[in-house]
């Protein structure tokens, strides 16, 4: 990552000065100063921390400085944390707009194994020592085993062959794992407008239910974001089989006809089927809901 | 993201247990329909309700459907009619009604509430003109219903409309006698009428409202009885009253929340305000949907035993808090409702003399209706039926609260014979009325019982 930030702080007293190197060029911190966008968010911290005053102002178009007075350590300390924080931000998403270097570096990981304890710990401290800074990460326990998956940003491009080796030789001494890993790539910008529905399937187990479900909605470019399936006892001994998931339904797809679609698929394998909006499970479940 | 938990949980709410939205009442200001003619009138309202409640029905259907939750009843309750009466002649009364009528089937809605007039201080000369018209109005139309608020806690009971009222109702018991009376259970009589309400009869739009808003009235009985069996099974009957009322809360807090977001939804695609939640529990003659089951939950066998009322007043709290937390704008009735046949398990009790009429007075006194769908002998004199009217008026008045009554004397029936008056209204042994014409001298006094100490809150 490029640009330098510099904390000398010349104490005197309680009061400190920031001179912050802004990149060649760069026109952000202005800007950004400009129409307060950071400026607020830093107050409300500063009066957290009992800061007396702050101002913000530049001397040229290089440089701005901070002049804050406070009345303790904790506050100090504090200031420093956020303000590395907020330009750290601000220089990631001036590279991330740039498109250079960042994109290049990004890795999905999927680890999957027995459940016991360690794993993660295991596998971060893999990640870390590969010079890697964890993004985003999902993890879940089904049935005994483990499953992880995390997107990781590592300092330097590395082949993608080489990152599993390394994962897979700093945890063999923890954990026997399952593990692959594939270049991240950017986010994919959501043109299509969707709306969230549920789905719920309840009937006698047999083989075939998840696939013919889900073969219908990938027919249909709804996309499972989450899916959750399993056999439990019903209230009269019987053993069935239950499948929720929710899915992304494009709004030009005519709900209704969905349903009945759904339904009838259901009553080919036995099953009640339901698709319904997601608000109705939101608002009956949360404090606060999208009206 | 949701979870597992919380996706099953609601589908097992609307699912098994007969949760739906109960009514959707578009409330509406008809003043505007004010005309020399009363013809002039009835094409006014004709076409106001029309082009504003022209899409009410098919616009609840497609919100239903999204959400998988029915909307079983779509009503108007417009402005009192009592207003737009005024200057008009003997005939008006009937000419609008059936303009009321008419405007109701142009939109597919199976009610119109607002034939009403407020009368708790005085009774004007339009007003007694709507409240004497009503033995024809409604024996001759359909789908209009009428109600007459005698009391309120600022101006005390107004006897005279409560003397007036008792023989009206005979009145229209009689002009009904072909369908048992059934005309009365086309008008509630009130002590401090909500201005809000979704529920029919007594559905009208208030003085305080805006132009036009919607209304909801979310049921639920069956969710909440339901949901206290499995709580009580889950812990094997070691339960706490206390217990019981939060599990009553949590579940009234789901199903206000089911109302509040398909009557927002609603309001929205009309591109109306949205008003109020009325988070009562109002029962059905369906099995499984009953207020009454509750109170069987709740331990209490045979209704109207003693502990009813300590029964229907914890669940009458219990309903209003957890519907309170769910929703910002609640209002309309908010309690549980104890309608006599159009709740199975109570019109059982009634049939098997373990609820009586004075019991049901006492339940009353903590809930939130009132003497609702209680069918009477036909023979009840006028004045017995004022009295009850009178009673009724008092509990609302003196503990500040709303209380109505919708009694229907049955031409013909003694106490103990079943009458069914068909689909939502279900059906009811006749109660007994004790003491008949025991207090005629005390009715025909009329005049004013003045406003309670309570009405000085300054």
């Amino acid at each position: 990552m490029e640009g330098i930030l510099h904390f000398p702080f010349s104490s005197a007293e309680n009061t400190a000065y920031l001179d912050v190197e802004t990149l060649p060029g760069c026109q952000l911190f202005p800007r950004c100063f400009q129409n307060g966008k950071y400026g607020k968010q830093i107050l409300e911290v500063l009066q957290r921390y009992y800061v007396v005053h702050c101002q913000i102002f530049f001397n040229s178009t290089r440089f701005f400085i901070l002049e804050a007075g406070w009345f303790s350590e904790k506050g100090k300390g504090a200031l420093t944390l956020l303000l590395e924080r907020f330009f750290c931000d601000i220089l990631e998403k001036k590279f991330c707009q740039r498109g250079e270097g960042d994109v290049m570096s990004r890795y999905v990981l999927n680890v999957m194994s027995d459940d016991h304890p360690g794993i993660i710990a295991a596998v971060t401290a893999a990640v870390e020592l590969v010079g890697g800074n964890i993004e985003s990460c999902s993890q879940t326990v089904l049935g005994g085993y483990f499953t992880l998956i995390m997107i990781v940003k590592l300092e330097e491009r590395l082949p993608v062959e080489e990152v599993r080796r390394h994962i897979l030789e700093k945890t063999a001494a923890a954990c026997q794992i399952d593990v692959s890993v594939r270049l991240a790539s950017q986010e994919r910008n959501e043109e299509e407008k969707v709306e969230h529905f549920v789905i719920t399937a309840f009937g006698k187990d047999q083989a075939g239910i998840v696939r013919r479900f889900s073969e219908y909605l990938s027919d249909h470019e709804m996309n499972i974001i989450d899916m959750y399936g399993c056999q439990r006892v019903k209230a009269d001994g019987e053993t069935e089989f239950l499948l929720t998931g929710q899915v992304e339904i494009p709004v030009k797809w005519n709900f209704t006809m969905l349903q009945c679609d759904l339904e009838s698929i259901g009553k080919e394998l036995g099953f009640t089927v339901r698709l319904q909006h997601e608000n109705i499970f939101t608002a009956t479940n949360r404090l606060r809901y999208r009206s | 993201m949701l979870n597992t938990d919380e996706i099953l949980t609601t589908i097992e709410m609307l699912h098994a247990e007969h949760l739906d939205v109960r009514a959707v009442t578009l409330a509406l200001n008809v003043n505007d329909c004010a005309a020399a003619t009363a013809d002039g009138v009835c094409q006014k309202l004709l076409t106001k309700i029309t082009s504003v409640a022209g899409k009410l029905v098919q616009t609840c259907d497609r919100v239903g459907n999204k959400y998988g939750i029915p909307v079983i009843n779509k009503r108007i309750a417009l402005s009192p009619v009592s207003i737009l009466l005024a200057g008009h002649g003997k005939t008006a009364p009937l000419k609008i009604a059936q303009a009321l009528d008419k405007a109701a089937a142009a939109c597919g809605i199976d009610f119109v509430g607002g034939f009403s007039a407020l009368v708790h201080k005085g009774i004007t000369p339009s007003e007694d003109l709507l409240i004497r018209s009503l033995p024809e109005v409604l024996s001759q139309t359909r789908q209009v219903c009428s109600s007459v608020n005698v009391a309120s806690r600022k101006a005390g009971i107004n006897m005279n409309a409560v003397k007036m009222m008792g023989s009206i109702i005979r009145d229209i018991a009689f002009a009904t006698e072909s369908i048992r009376g059934f005309g009365c259970a086309k008008l509630v009589v009130f002590a401090n009428i909500p201005e809000d309400s979704p529920f029919m009869a007594g559905a009208y739009m208030g003085a305080g409202e805006p132009e036009a808003t919607i209304n909801i009235g979310v049921s639920g009985p069956g969710v909440v009885s339901s949901a206290l069996r499995r709580f009580i099974e889950l812990h094997d009957g070691n339960v706490t009253l206390d217990q019981l009322a939060e599990e009553i809360k949590i579940t009234s807090f789901r199903v206000t929340r089911v109302g509040e977001l398909i009557g927002r939804e609603v309001a929205r695609e009309l591109g109306i305000e949205f008003g109020i939640v009325d988070l009562s529990l109002a029962p059905t003659p369906t099995v499984g949907d009953s207020v009454g089951e509750i109170l069987k939950a709740l331990g209490i066998e045979k209704i109207g035993a003693p502990g009813s009322t300590a029964a229907v007043a914890m669940l009458n709290d219990a309903v209003k808090k957890g519907g309170l937390f769910a929703s910002s704008s609640v209002g309309g009735l908010s309690g549980a409702f104890i309608p006599v046949s159009e709740d199975s398990a109570l019109a059982e009790a009634v049939g098997k003399g373990s609820l009586v009429l004075e019991k049901l007075e006492a339940m009353t006194s903590v809930c939130s209706v009132g003497l609702d769908m209680v069918a009477i002998p036909g023979e009840t004199r006028a004045e017995t039926i004022s009295a009850i009217i009178a009673d009724e008026m008092a509990i609302g008045v003196i503990n500040n609260k709303t209380t109505a009554v919708r009694i229907i004397p049955v031409p013909g029936a003694k106490a103990g014979e079943v009458v069914d008056f068909g689909g939502l209204f279900g059906s009811t042994p006749v109660l007994d009325v004790r003491n008949d014409g025991g207090s005629e001298a005390f009715v025909h006094y009329g005049g004013r019982i003045p406003a309670p100490l309570q009405s000085l809150g300054n």
